[in-house]
């Protein structure tokens, strides 16, 4: 015979499995620190170019009048100023990635833990009958 | 109201049954009409503006995951942008992996969004998004509200500035990227809509999670209403000349799309709102329960009128010594 609750048990765990579970697995298969961490070196990497971007635009928008200045400025300051620039917004943008990778790690091993309990409901189950 | 019940749950039904057919089907005229609306506006590549290479891609697209769309739809603008002018496709370029890589990277989901919008506004109901989004998902999804806005806008500004970009000569490389990003960036119109997008989004999520009667229906109402005073208070104050007509008649009609979106979405009776207290060892708990409208489609019935013919019992034996039983 059909057991009602079990068929919707493993119906919700098979749904699991198929779209949260999935990337779930993956994320639990780091430790915590190891994930976050390797998110937000990835974070680094992107920020940087997308910092490279906004530089380049920055300087090819007054390119005449920057290639004019450029004997006349002190390039050393001008490095500093734009390293505390680049420090600055990949800082933030690195906290804002070490944020969202430790609520989503948070987040897949609740996942887990609750798909490993429908899983010993659902072993208890066969054991009853 | 029943009628319509019967109808929402047919549609489920039958959107379960071929879901499998249907998810394509979206996909294909989704990119369709992006990209047709990307050669509507832009359209300076021949090769690109082909009724046949737009069937083709949105054929792709169809099979292909929902980011993929994103991709062929930024690679059409950028082509036509490239066609036009190279540091015109620079700026657009560097727009696009500013989002790519600074947003998309946290939520890809949201990337349909930035489809959406700019369809939205093409079809003057662009306040349909932040509504939905604020009914549907959370606050953060401003920020791809914010980035279909942009994209929108950038496209319009491109094909606005056609005549500009030509008159220039192409020696002044400088100058026409100067002309793009100053457009880009000084374009009030656009930063108070993203502005007011951001608002009504955060207010509709607000109010909707409230645990009053009719919290989406309100949320609905309000939204709209913060939306066309923060355009109107925008238009004021920046001169982003609006139309204010249009605001108000696509608010209305957004309000209205909505109200649907929330039909098949949330669709609950609060008469037979239920209140109930209990506790346990550690809490007090006091639940409110708001059942589900629901409505079982009837089922058809096939009556058989006409009874099925019985063989007479002598045609009956004289068959069954043929067959030898």
């Amino acid at each position: 015979m059909l057991n009602k609750e079990r068929v919707i048990l493993m119906t919700k765990m098979a749904s699991y499995e198929e779209n949260e579970g999935r990337k779930n697995r993956l994320i639990m298969s780091y430790f915590r620190g190891d994930y976050v961490w390797f998110q937000v070196l990835k974070s680094l990497i992107y920020g940087t170019v997308a910092f490279g971007i906004i530089f380049g635009m920055y300087i090819f928008y007054d390119f005449e009048i920057f290639m004019m200045d450029i004997y006349k400025m002190d390039l050393l300051e001008f490095a500093k100023s734009v390293l505390k620039k680049y420090l600055l917004a990949t800082g933030i943008y690195c906290i804002i990635s070490y944020a969202v990778y430790s609520y989503r790690y948070a987040k897949a091993r609740h996942g887990v833990r609750l798909y490993q309990n429908n899983l010993r409901r659902l072993s208890g189950m066969y054991d009853k009958t | 109201m029943t009628s319509l019940l019967v109808a929402k749950q047919y549609l489920k039904k039958f959107y379960g049954k071929f879901e499998v057919y249907l998810i394509p089907l979206m996909k294909f005229l989704l990119s369709l009409i992006s990209l047709s609306m990307i050669n509507g506006k832009l359209g300076f590549m021949e090769r690109l503006n082909n009724t046949t290479v737009v069937l083709v891609v949105a054929l792709m697209c169809s099979f292909m995951p929902m980011n993929f769309m994103i991709i062929a739809a930024a690679a059409f603008v950028l082509l036509h942008v490239y066609t036009l002018s190279l540091e015109c496709a620079v700026v657009v370029l560097a727009a696009f992996l500013l989002m790519f890589l600074l947003y998309f990277r946290f939520s890809p989901r949201d990337t349909v969004v930035v489809v959406l919008t700019p369809i939205c506004f093409a079809m003057h109901i662009p306040y349909v998004i932040p509504i939905a989004l604020g009914l549907l998902s959370t606050p953060v999804s401003a920020v791809s509200a914010a980035c279909g806005t942009v994209a929108y806008y950038l496209l319009v500004y491109v094909s606005d500035s056609i005549a500009a970009l030509t008159a220039m000569e192409a020696e002044e490389t400088t100058a026409k990227f100067r002309f793009i990003i100053d457009g880009m960036l000084n374009n009030r119109a656009m930063v108070v809509t993203i502005a007011a997008f951001a608002i009504t989004i955060f207010l509709v999520y607000l109010i909707r999670r409230l645990s009053v009667d009719y919290s989406w229906t309100i949320a609905i109402v309000a939204g709209a209403l913060v939306n066309v005073m923060v355009l109107l208070v925008g238009d004021l104050m920046f001169d982003t000349n609006v139309s204010i007509t249009g605001v108000i008649m696509g608010t209305i009609v957004s309000a209205l799309i909505v109200l649907v979106i929330q039909f098949f979405t949330f669709h609950v009776d609060y008469s037979r709102t239920e209140k109930v207290q209990f506790e346990d060892d550690e809490y007090y708990y006091y639940v409110k329960a708001v059942p589900k409208v629901t409505l079982a489609v009837p089922e058809r019935k096939v009556k058989k009128i006409n009874q099925q013919k019985k063989a007479r019992p002598s045609q009956r034996s004289t068959e069954d010594r043929k067959v030898g039983r």
